[in-house]
């Protein structure tokens, strides 16, 4: 009896709970709603000049007002940046932003991380600098960006050290934190990690490379190639020499043709259809008879692609084929090529 | 004296049984309130600032099969165009459809006979030709003999050119960020193998050419009774189970699965109902006995709308194919149960599921039969019968308003407070009527499994209401996920 009647009694806290929420929250949209509204014509306003009769901010309203502004902050370039800041210094986003980090709540250390990163607030590097050691990876990765932005040269080594070492940070992230932060911090961030990663690290970051100048990526890259036997690596790497279009590698490119690896030779094949010359003709036709599907296929894509490569040239190739599998892979691409022609 | 103690043996029995049951999926849900918040946050912040493209997105397959599709088919496919996804093609499989479906596909994306040529990495009924579309060049249609859903989704993993594929029933409705919420834990861990997201019912709601438009809630009693149920399964019973590594279910009405994983398991099996659920429990055995390093992962957000039956007979139907399904699915891995490198599935989830989930429904109807009899027949007294119903219908209502107030901290898709009071109210019609009904057709559903009985069972008729010029639509497509919210 005992346990039904405390049975009904924690479902009908548990409803009762539920319509407390809903009545939370459905007035707090309504009054969000309402906030936004204000407050949207007010930071447009700063982004032009200084806005007069800025209203109070409630405790309650200061996540949605920092919301916003990082908003606006991630949507501008240039100059209105810094008259967000001016008009965020003016109106005490600062401040509650700092009051934000020291709550125990990842929803509020979050934003205020944000904020204060686009702010560049130095004096609470030291508590962002502890919550990017976190084992959490978003709010570590979150955390470190935000430590970029305030200060790059002193944040350097934890953006170094967490590439090296934080298996758990999500490559894409990663790869979008390195774009904002431009190709200087990237590409030195970069080299100093792959001079010393090794194995599943050095497969992550290799990647990455394709993000910075050619001029620092293509000597990496043609170091890797030649010290790294690992297949995902040398495929990583020419296919990244491809995306490059490094014209001057298209020899050690066809130094990996008979590469073991399937990858690899599907990645020679890719990338010799962007740098490749009519002398490829070739290794490609060769290529086009490999026992592997997608190296086949890349090799077909390929010769479409080469400078003189035309129909008649590939339906010629493809008539003098011996190989059932070439010919076949090779009329497909004539087909997507030049339509019911092919 | 022998009465008697079948008697205490039986009420001690279901004590234990229904406190189990409720203690294991309140746990269940303890871990979703555990992952819920802080995903919450997360997202508060994702998806309150500008999305950015990093350029290391994993490009997509879209595979989608349809059989007999051909009033559907075009506004799916046009809403699949419009995902917010930066890299990814979609392949619709024509599994050998009688009616219209490939000529409407033809007319409407101004399609071309390709000469493809593919690895066939995976058997499946002969393909008679690949189109590929004039307007949209990331649209491709195959055509093949008709050999069911695994087959036609084996076939275009075959000729699928992405490293993920992602599956989805023809006439789902998908929010337009779906596949960028669903594929995040690929984008977060390279070591993920599927994942899956949140399926809820459309019926009630708003939607135009195949988006919705405004959530509602349905009128139909049996509608509104399955929305409670979704609730439940998809928001604590896979979000808690996520946390774990342990997912023994991804619906298949949109799951997101590594290309070479499912060819490396050999694909779908195509001689089964439940082959979604086949596929994720044969990923977790092969990734566990061979003792790599991998993750099946569930996002709670809600990506994709379906359809719920609204009248018994299809209900029935579908609960009915949806517990042979995961009868199949767990009797062909039955190896996982217990096996030393089972890992947390092997010794907790598929454990759990067989007692639970599997014999649950026999255990339920069981014990109502014997107690309702008893009773009647003086053996048991009221006392008991009472105690049998309350801990049913109580253990039944406590799961439900958990999962109320889980979406009510999480994504409050239905509006108002009204909805909460409905909501309710219906728990409290399902726990003692739904729920029973439910546990006889799963029942049936099993019997059918061990007996081998025909596989038919899937065709009902759907209303269909929402899609454009689909009014008299009539029949379930074959092709409906086994497993939506089971």
């Amino acid at each position: 009896m005992w346990g039904v009647i405390s049975l009904l009694e924690t479902v009908g806290a548990l409803l009762v709970l539920t319509f407390v929420f809903r009545i939370i929250f459905s007035a707090e949209e309504k009054h969000y709603k309402k906030f936004i509204e204000t407050w949207r014509h007010i930071i447009v306003e700063s982004l032009v000049k200084t806005p007069e009769n800025v209203p109070t901010i409630a405790s309650r309203d200061i996540y949605p007002l920092l919301k916003l502004w990082n908003y606006f902050h991630e949507s501008v370039r240039g100059a209105p940046k810094q008259r967000l800041n001016d008009f965020a210094r003016k109106v005490g986003i600062d401040k509650f932003a700092e009051r934000l980090l020291a709550r125990l709540s990842a929803r509020d250390k979050l934003i205020a991380m944000a904020t204060l990163g686009h702010l560049r607030q130095k004096s609470v590097l030291p508590a962002i600098e502890q919550i990017a050691a976190t084992d959490d990876p978003y709010i570590s990765l979150v955390a470190v960006r935000a430590m970029m932005m305030i200060d790059p040269e002193e944040s350097y080594s934890w953006l170094v050290e967490g590439m090296r070492s934080r298996s758990n940070w999500s490559p894409v992230r990663v790869a979008l934190l390195l774009k904002e932060m431009g190709p200087d911090i990237a590409a030195r961030s970069l080299t100093e990690v792959i001079q010393s990663a090794e194995g599943n690290n050095l497969r992550r970051v290799v990647g990455f490379l394709k993000l910075i100048s050619p001029e620092i990526s293509l000597p990496h890259l043609r170091s890797l190639l030649g010290r790294s036997e690992e297949e995902e690596i040398v495929a990583t790497c020419l296919k990244t020499i491809g995306h490059m279009k490094s014209f001057e590698d298209v020899q050690l490119v066809r130094s990996f043709k008979d590469h073991s690896s399937h990858k690899v030779r599907a990645q020679v094949a890719s990338a010799l259809g962007i740098l490749g010359t009519d002398e490829d003709q070739s290794i490609l036709a060769n290529l086009l008879g490999d026992r592997h599907y997608i190296v086949r296929r890349a090799a077909a894509e390929s010769l479409a692609r080469l400078p003189s490569s035309s129909m008649e040239s590939l339906q010629q190739l493809a008539t003098s084929l011996s190989d059932d599998y070439s010919r076949d892979i090779l009329r497909q691409e004539i087909f997507r090529q030049y339509g019911g022609a092919g | 004296m022998i009465q008697a103690d079948f008697v205490a043996f039986f009420q001690m029995f279901f004590v234990i049984y229904f406190s189990a049951l409720t203690l294991g999926y309140l746990l269940l849900n303890w871990m979703a309130f555990v992952q819920i918040i802080p995903y919450m946050h997360r997202r508060s912040l994702e998806k309150g600032l500008p999305q950015t493209v990093s350029g290391f997105e994993i490009p997509v397959s879209v595979l989608v099969p349809a059989h007999n599709e051909s009033k559907t088919i075009v506004d799916a496919v046009k809403a699949l165009l419009h995902l917010k996804y930066p890299d990814y093609e979609i392949v619709v499989i024509n599994d050998g459809s009688t009616d219209s479906t490939l000529d409407v596909l033809k007319d409407e994306f101004k399609l071309t006979p390709l000469r493809d040529v593919y690895w066939e990495r995976l058997r499946t009924r002969r393909v008679r030709a690949i189109y590929g579309s004039r307007t949209h060049p990331n649209l491709r249609v195959l055509d093949k003999e008709n050999g069911g859903k695994g087959d036609a989704l084996n076939a275009g993993i075959n000729i699928a050119h992405h490293p993920v594929i992602c599956t989805i029933d023809s006439d789902s409705i998908l929010p337009r960020d779906s596949l960028q919420n669903v594929i995040q834990p690929f984008l977060e861990d390279p070591t993920t193998v599927a994942s899956g997201g949140t399926v809820r019912i459309i019926n009630g709601c708003r939607v135009a050419d195949g988006y919705l438009l405004e959530t509602g809630i349905p009128s139909n009693l049996l509608a509104l009774i399955q929305i409670v149920e979704y609730l439940r399964a998809f928001l604590f019973g896979r979000l808690g189970w996520s946390s774990l590594n342990a997912l023994m279910v991804i619906s298949g009405a949109y799951s997101v699965l590594d290309k070479e994983a499912v060819i490396e398991v050999g694909g779908y099996r195509t001689d089964l109902m439940g082959e979604d659920m086949e596929l994720v429990l044969r990923l977790h055995s092969h990734m566990r006995k061979s003792g790599r390093k991998y993750r099946i992962s569930y996002v709670p957000d809600p990506i994709c709308w379906t359809e719920a039956p609204e009248n018994l007979r299809t209900l029935g139907r579908q609960r009915i194919r949806w517990q042979r399904g995961l009868a199949e699915a767990m009797w062909l891995n039955l190896s996982l149960l217990f096996h030393p490198r089972g890992g947390v599935i092997g010794w907790l989830a598929f454990p759990f599921y067989l007692v639970f989930e599997f014999f649950g429904p026999v255990v339920e109807s069981f014990g109502l039969v014997l107690t309702v009899f008893g009773w009647l027949l003086g053996v048991i007294s009221l006392d008991v019968l009472l105690l049998f119903l309350t801990l049913a219908i109580g253990s039944n209502l406590l799961l439900s308003i958990s999962a109320l107030l889980l979406e009510e901290i999480s994504f409050r898709a239905y509006p108002g407070k009204r909805s909460i009071l409905i909501f309710f109210l219906v728990s409290f019609v399902e726990a003692p009527f739904y729920r029973m009904l439910n546990s006889f057709w799963r029942v049936a559903g099993l019997v059918g499994w061990a007996f081998n009985w025909r596989k038919s069972w899937g065709q009902g008729s759907r209303k269909g209401r929402w899609l454009k010029g689909t009014q008299d639509k009539e029949g379930l497509s074959p092709y409906q996920t086994s497993d939506k919210a089971s």
